[in-house]
C-alpha cells in the first residue's frame, strides 16, 4: 500500500526521473513506485508529455541589435570607476522603488523558478529520444534468454514474442 | 504337430507385433507415460521426417495463425509470415501490440505494451548456422533420440508425430513435433519436462502455403513516436573475445549438462553484465554474471535469490559468489540448475 509520504517523495523527484537524471537506485525506486501507484504514474506521464511538448517549441534568439547594445554597455562600464560591493548595496537599498522592486521580483522569482527549471531543461538541444538503458531486472534477463532460446533449431520460435512476458508470472517449475 | 505350430506362432507373434507396431501405434496418452525404446525402423523414419522438417523451416514460405499455450494456462495468438528469401515476421493478435521482424541480417521488435522498440542480431541467421550442425545430430550416428509416434491432423492437414529427446542420461526437456506429411512444415510442437508434463504448446490454427507476401512485411518497422529505444547487448562467440572486450574473464561453470555446447557470449554495457549461453538444439541454459544484483520489478522488495519460476517451465536460480551476482536460467530441473550454480562458486 503506497503512503502519502512515499508519493510526495517520489513526486518531488519525478522531474529528474523523466529526464533520466536519477541514480540507478533512485530510478529503480521510482519505477517500482510508479508501477503500483496510478496517481504518481499519471503525474510522470504528464511531466514527460510537457517536456516533449516544450522540446517542439523554437528556442528564442537574441534581437538584431543585441550585440551592438552589449558592446556599448561594456564600453560605458569600462569608463566608470567601480564602486565597492557594500557601497552598491547600500545605494540600491536606500531607494524605495528599488526596495519595493527587489521584494516584488524576489517573490515572483520564487514562484517562477520551478517553471523556469523545466523550461531550461526542455530547451536543451535533443537530437534523439533518450536511450533506455535496461537495468538488470529479471524481466530483462528472461527476455534475453527467451529470445535466444527461440533461435535453437528445434525450439519453439513463437517464444520470441513471449519474451516480453513479465518474469515471475509462470506456473510451477519442473 | 499342432503344439509345434502353436509354439512357433507364439514365438513369431512378438516379432510380428514389434515390426508392425512402430508404423501404426497411436500417440501415448498425455502426461507422463514413460518413454520406451522403439524399433529401429521407426527410429529411422523419425529421423528422416525430422531432417525434412529442419529443411522445410529454411525453404518453405507460408502464412499461419498460431496459438501458444503455456503450462500456467496463459495463451497467446500471433500471425506468422515467413519467406525463405526475405525473412520472418511475427505479429501478435492476442494480446495485441507486439511485433517482431527478422530479415536475416538484423531483427527488430516493437512493444506497444512497454512503449519500446529495439534492434538486435538476426535469430534467423543464427538458426541457419545451427541447422547444419542439427542435421548432423539427427541420424543414425547422431546423439539426439528421434522416434516416430504416429499420425494426427493439424489445421486440416495430415501430420506425423515425432518425439525428440536429448541423449540417454542427459537431463533436460524434450520436444514433440507434428510435421506436415506433404511439405515437412512444423504444424504443432510441444515442450515436455522429463516427467512428461507439457511446458508449452504451439500449433497452427490455419496455414496458407501459397501466401502473398510483400517486401514491406519484412522491412524494418518505423520506430513509433514517443517509444524509447532499447540498447541491446553485443554478442561475441568466445569467452576469450568477451574477456578481451570486457576487461575480465567471466566465471566458467565446472558443470554443464552433456550435449550442451557454448552458443554465444553476450556483453552488456562494457562488461557490467556478461551472459554465456549453451544449447543442445532443443533448449538453452544461460549463465548471467553481473557486477550488481538483479532486480525484481513491481516493488517486490529485495533483489532475488534462490529459485524463481518463469513462464513455460523455465526456471532461474539467483546467487552471489564473491563480489559478483549470478543467475542460471533454463528449462532444467532444480537440482541441475543448482549443480551448475554450485560449480561456479
Amino acid at each position: 500500500m503506497e503512503s502519502i509520504r512515499d508519493c510526495k517523495k517520489i513526486q518531488s523527484r519525478l522531474s529528474e526521473y523523466v529526464d533520466g537524471a536519477l541514480s540507478g537506485d533512485e530510478t529503480w525506486q521510482a519505477r517500482t513506485h510508479l508501477a503500483t501507484c496510478a496517481v504518481c504514474a499519471r503525474v510522470a506521464d504528464d511531466l514527460a508529455a510537457t517536456a516533449r511538448l516544450l522540446q517542439t517549441l523554437p528556442a528564442p534568439g537574441p534581437s538584431e541589435r543585441f550585440e551592438a547594445k552589449l558592446a556599448q554597455r561594456l564600453a560605458d562600464q569600462a569608463l566608470r570607476p567601480r564602486p565597492t560591493f557594500l557601497a552598491r548595496l547600500a545605494d540600491g537599498w536606500s531607494r524605495p522603488r528599488v526596495r519595493s522592486a527587489t521584494l516584488t521580483s524576489g517573490l515572483a522569482l520564487a514562484a517562477l523558478l520551478p517553471l523556469t527549471v523545466v523550461a531550461l531543461r526542455a530547451s536543451r538541444p535533443q537530437t534523439a529520444p533518450a536511450v533506455l538503458a535496461e537495468t538488470e531486472t529479471m524481466d530483462q534477463l528472461w527476455k534475453e534468454h527467451a529470445t535466444f532460446a527461440s533461435s535453437e533449431p528445434l525450439s519453439d520460435p513463437s517464444n520470441v514474442l513471449l519474451a516480453d512476458l513479465p518474469a515471475g508470472r509462470g506456473g510451477a517449475g519442473l | 504337430m499342432k503344439r509345434g505350430l502353436r509354439t512357433l506362432a507364439g514365438s513369431l507373434a512378438p516379432l510380428i507385433g514389434l515390426a508392425s507396431g512402430g508404423w501404426t501405434q497411436a500417440p501415448p496418452p498425455e502426461g507422463g507415460e514413460p518413454e520406451r525404446p522403439f524399433p529401429r525402423r521407426a527410429v529411422n523414419r523419425g529421423c528422416i521426417i525430422l531432417r525434412r522438417m529442419v529443411q522445410a523451416e529454411r525453404e518453405r514460405a507460408f502464412i499461419a495463425r498460431e496459438v501458444t499455450t503455456l503450462e500456467n494456462g496463459m495463451t497467446f495468438e500471433q500471425w506468422v509470415k515467413r519467406d525463405p528469401r526475405r525473412g520472418m515476421r511475427r505479429e501478435s493478435i492476442r494480446p495485441p501490440g507486439e511485433l517482431f521482424v527478422d530479415n536475416g541480417r538484423r531483427a527488430f521488435w516493437v512493444s506497444q505494451r512497454l512503449k519500446r522498440y529495439g534492434e538486435r542480431d538476426s535469430a534467423a541467421a543464427r538458426m541457419r548456422q545451427r541447422a547444419t550442425e542439427t542435421l548432423r545430430r539427427i541420424g543414425p550416428g547422431g546423439d539426439l533420440r528421434v522416434e516416430w509416434k504416429g499420425q494426427d491432423v493439424v489445421a486440416g492437414r495430415v501430420a506425423d508425430i515425432l518425439s525428440v529427446r536429448p541423449p540417454e542420461g542427459v537431463p533436460g526437456p524434450s520436444r514433440r513435433f507434428w510435421v506436415d506429411r506433404e511439405t515437412g512444415l512444423r504444424l504443432r510442437s510441444e515442450e515436455r519436462a522429463p516427467d512428461g508434463r507439457i511446458l508449452s504448446l504451439s500449433y497452427y490454427l490455419s496455414v496458407d502455403l501459397s501466401p502473398v507476401l510483400r517486401d514491406e512485411d519484412f522491412a524494418a518497422p518505423e520506430p513509433p513516436a514517443g517509444f524509447q529505444p532499447v540498447k541491446e547487448r553485443r554478442q561475441v562467440f568466445s569467452t576469450l573475445e568477451a574477456a578481451s572486450k570486457a576487461g575480465y574473464t567471466p566465471h566458467q561453470p565446472g558443470y554443464i549438462p552433456a550435449g550442451f555446447t557454448l552458443r554465444a557470449v553476450e556483453i552488456f554495457r562494457e562488461g557490467d553484465r556478461i551472459t554465456q549461453r549453451w544449447g543442445n538444439d532443443i533448449t538453452v541454459v544461460s549463465l548471467v554474471e553481473m557486477k550488481g544484483p538483479p532486480r525484481l520489478p513491481r516493488g517486490q522488495g529485495e533483489p532475488p535469490s534462490g529459485f524463481l519460476p518463469w513462464p513455460g517451465g523455465t526456471r532461474a536460480y539467483a546467487f552471489k559468489s564473491g563480489e559478483r551476482h549470478f543467475v542460471v536460467i533454463g528449462a532444467l530441473a532444480d537440482d541441475e540448475l543448482k549443480r551448475i550454480a554450485d560449480s561456479v562458486r
